[in-house]
């Protein structure tokens, strides 16, 4: 794998918000995608991160049906409500629709390590699955791209659609907010392609009377949010939201056991489980113990964007990131390496959709915590 | 290798993210349902002012129902400031929920006196910022000209059903979501 520059398109801004990616500028004017440079994959290194993709999230499964299965959750920070919220709804997993995640992987062309799984609220979503393909198209329209998720998105939408409760399939976020409410409305369009009829409520607006309500009062019963299930549960609808997903008067993507799934204490888990995977770093509850490693990495098990994350060195803090997660519960993870060039530290963003490798997408920051202001730049595979 | 290129990008060429901030107000109250009847119910600000028409015994028992009326239904917002837009200032009071959470509801201003047939009952009245009088999710009395902030009417015509009870459609509660996402930040991973 290689990074390789090269002249943005003069009209970059105006060809990505035709695609929908009108969040292309960070606050601070840098660009958020970054198609001054794009990394380049051989066949055989997109096929290594093919085969952990899928291999990872069969561990993840198994990994969730042990923890809830031995009375593990209250490990992973959750109290009796959410416990038994996330075992429902994992029995029900029949029933529930899970459409997406994304396992963040340090990757440097010989080693590939899982960093963690976001399979709640994954975003860079609309970038992954159709502003790069389009800037692929426009720029190398003879090289490969790994990247199938709108595709198959769609299909599993597909597979969904004539179980959702009719009329049609709401869609949340917070609101106003551009990547958020940009991100929902791109899901909705995939729906949409695979015949579900949507409609958008900011979750602010979500109303109850007996049930949940949109703004115009029709009931909500199948939902898509893009909002972190613990917040919810931190919420004063939470004990609404509690009875009702409980008593499947509504259905929420993705649903309670993505929440085991993302948690990071999971990653210990799947270091107890699978202590031979070439994909798993080492991860503790025990500081201590980590401290004989060398480097590793100190995170909340359900951080976002990079925040409250500590890297140390023999003993020593050599970056740390501030947030508001301080309260979490900690893992320590043995400290991988990120493929680097030109001074950018990259992670691959590997996405499984309906349970299958889907594509990638790449985050960049000039540290090498990946936070809220890492950029996007885009992928090829040549040869 | 496995052909990775997607066969078509359907739709995309169409792809319009419209779906934003629906531009609607917030609805506080419900609309209340087409009531079987109308009775006028008398409105006291509390059991001293009820026990100079009422025997004190009836107008305790009215206030004790209208109070658990109003813990438990009362429409509920995530911030006093989010009521307090709704309701009116200084109008809110502080509850909790039973998994420890705050939340705000309007404080219960009166108590307004239901004939039932099986007996006399009480209901608790809200008034808005503009001085119309709720309850049971109905709106019972417009604004009175001239008078202050807060003051109650005499009097309603309140929606009752066939055996008198107040003909109560419930009030929709919103705001419930996003108090979490206010200081956490973005929701995406």
């Amino acid at each position: 794998m290689e990074r390789i520059r090269l002249e943005p398109r003069g009209d970059w801004r105006e060809r990505v918000s035709a695609h929908g990616l009108t969040w292309h500028t960070a606050p601070d004017g840098r660009p958020y995608w970054d198609e001054s440079a794009y990394w380049s994959f051989s066949a055989a290194e997109i096929d290594r991160i093919e085969d952990a993709t899928a291999e990872l999230y069969d561990m993840v499964l198994s990994a969730v049906g042990r923890v809830i299965e031995r009375g593990g959750l209250a490990d992973f920070g959750y109290d009796a409500a959410a416990i038994g919220l996330i075992t429902d709804s994992w029995r029900n997993f029949g029933d529930e629709p899970t459409l997406y995640g994304r396992f963040d992987l340090a990757f440097d062309g010989k080693q590939l390590k899982l960093l963690e799984f976001n399979g709640d609220t994954p975003t860079s979503l609309l970038e992954a699955a159709v502003v790069q393909w389009f800037w692929m198209e426009e720029r190398f329209p003879h090289l490969d791209q790994f990247n199938s998720i709108h595709d198959k998105l769609i299909a599993a939408f597909g597979l969904y659609a004539e179980h959702i409760a009719p009329p049609e399939m709401h869609f949340t976020s917070a609101s106003p907010h551009e990547e958020d409410e940009g991100t929902v409305a791109y899901m909705a369009v995939c729906a949409n392609e695979a015949g579900i009829p949507t409609r958008f409520v900011a979750q602010e607006d979500i109303g109850w009377r007996d049930g949940f309500l949109d703004l115009d009062n029709r009931p909500i019963r199948d939902l898509f949010k893009l909002i972190p299930w613990e917040w919810w549960l931190d919420d004063p609808f939470a004990p609404q939201l509690l009875a009702e997903v409980q008593a499947q008067r509504v259905r929420i993507v993705e649903p309670p056991w993505k929440m085991a799934a993302s948690n990071k204490r999971l990653l210990v888990t799947l270091k107890e489980m699978y202590p031979t995977s070439p994909y798993l770093l080492d991860a503790t509850t025990d500081e201590n113990s980590a401290l004989g490693w060398g480097g590793y990495v100190r995170k909340p098990v359900r951080g976002r964007e990079g925040a409250n994350v500590e890297i140390v060195e023999a003993g020593r803090s050599v970056a740390v990131t501030r947030g508001a997660y301080d309260d979490d519960l900690f893992i320590c993870q043995e400290r991988a390496n990120l493929a680097q060039a030109h001074g950018r530290h990259a992670v691959i963003g590997s996405w499984i959709v309906n349970r299958e490798p889907a594509g990638i997408g790449i985050r960049e920051s000039s540290g090498p915590i990946t936070g809220n202001t890492a950029s996007f730049v885009p992928h090829v595979i040549d040869g | 290798m496995t052909p990775r290129r997607r066969s078509a990008l359907l739709g995309i060429s169409a792809l319009s993210l419209t779906l934003g901030a629906a531009g609607c107000e917030r609805q506080v109250v419900g609309q209340p349902e087409a009531p079987a009847a109308t009775q006028a119910m008398p409105v006291y600000a509390d059991k001293a002012a009820c026990a100079q028409e009422w025997d004190q015994a009836a107008c305790d028992a009215a206030f004790q129902k209208a109070s658990a009326e109003h813990e438990a239904n009362a429409p509920k917002y995530a911030t006093r400031a989010e009521c307090e837009a709704a309701i009116g200032a200084e109008a809110c009071q502080e509850g909790r929920s039973s998994g420890g959470g705050s939340f705000f509801m309007p404080m219960m201003m009166g108590m307004m006196m239901g004939q039932m047939m099986s007996g006399r009952t009480g209901y608790p009245v809200y008034t808005d910022r503009n001085g119309a009088a709720y309850s049971g999710g109905a709106r019972v009395s417009d604004p009175q000209p001239g008078a202050k902030a807060g003051t109650l009417p005499r009097t309603v015509m309140a929606p009752v059903t066939a055996d008198g009870a107040l003909a109560s459609r419930g009030t929709t509660t919103r705001g419930g979501f996003g108090r979490t996402s206010s200081y956490r930040g973005s929701a995406g991973a």
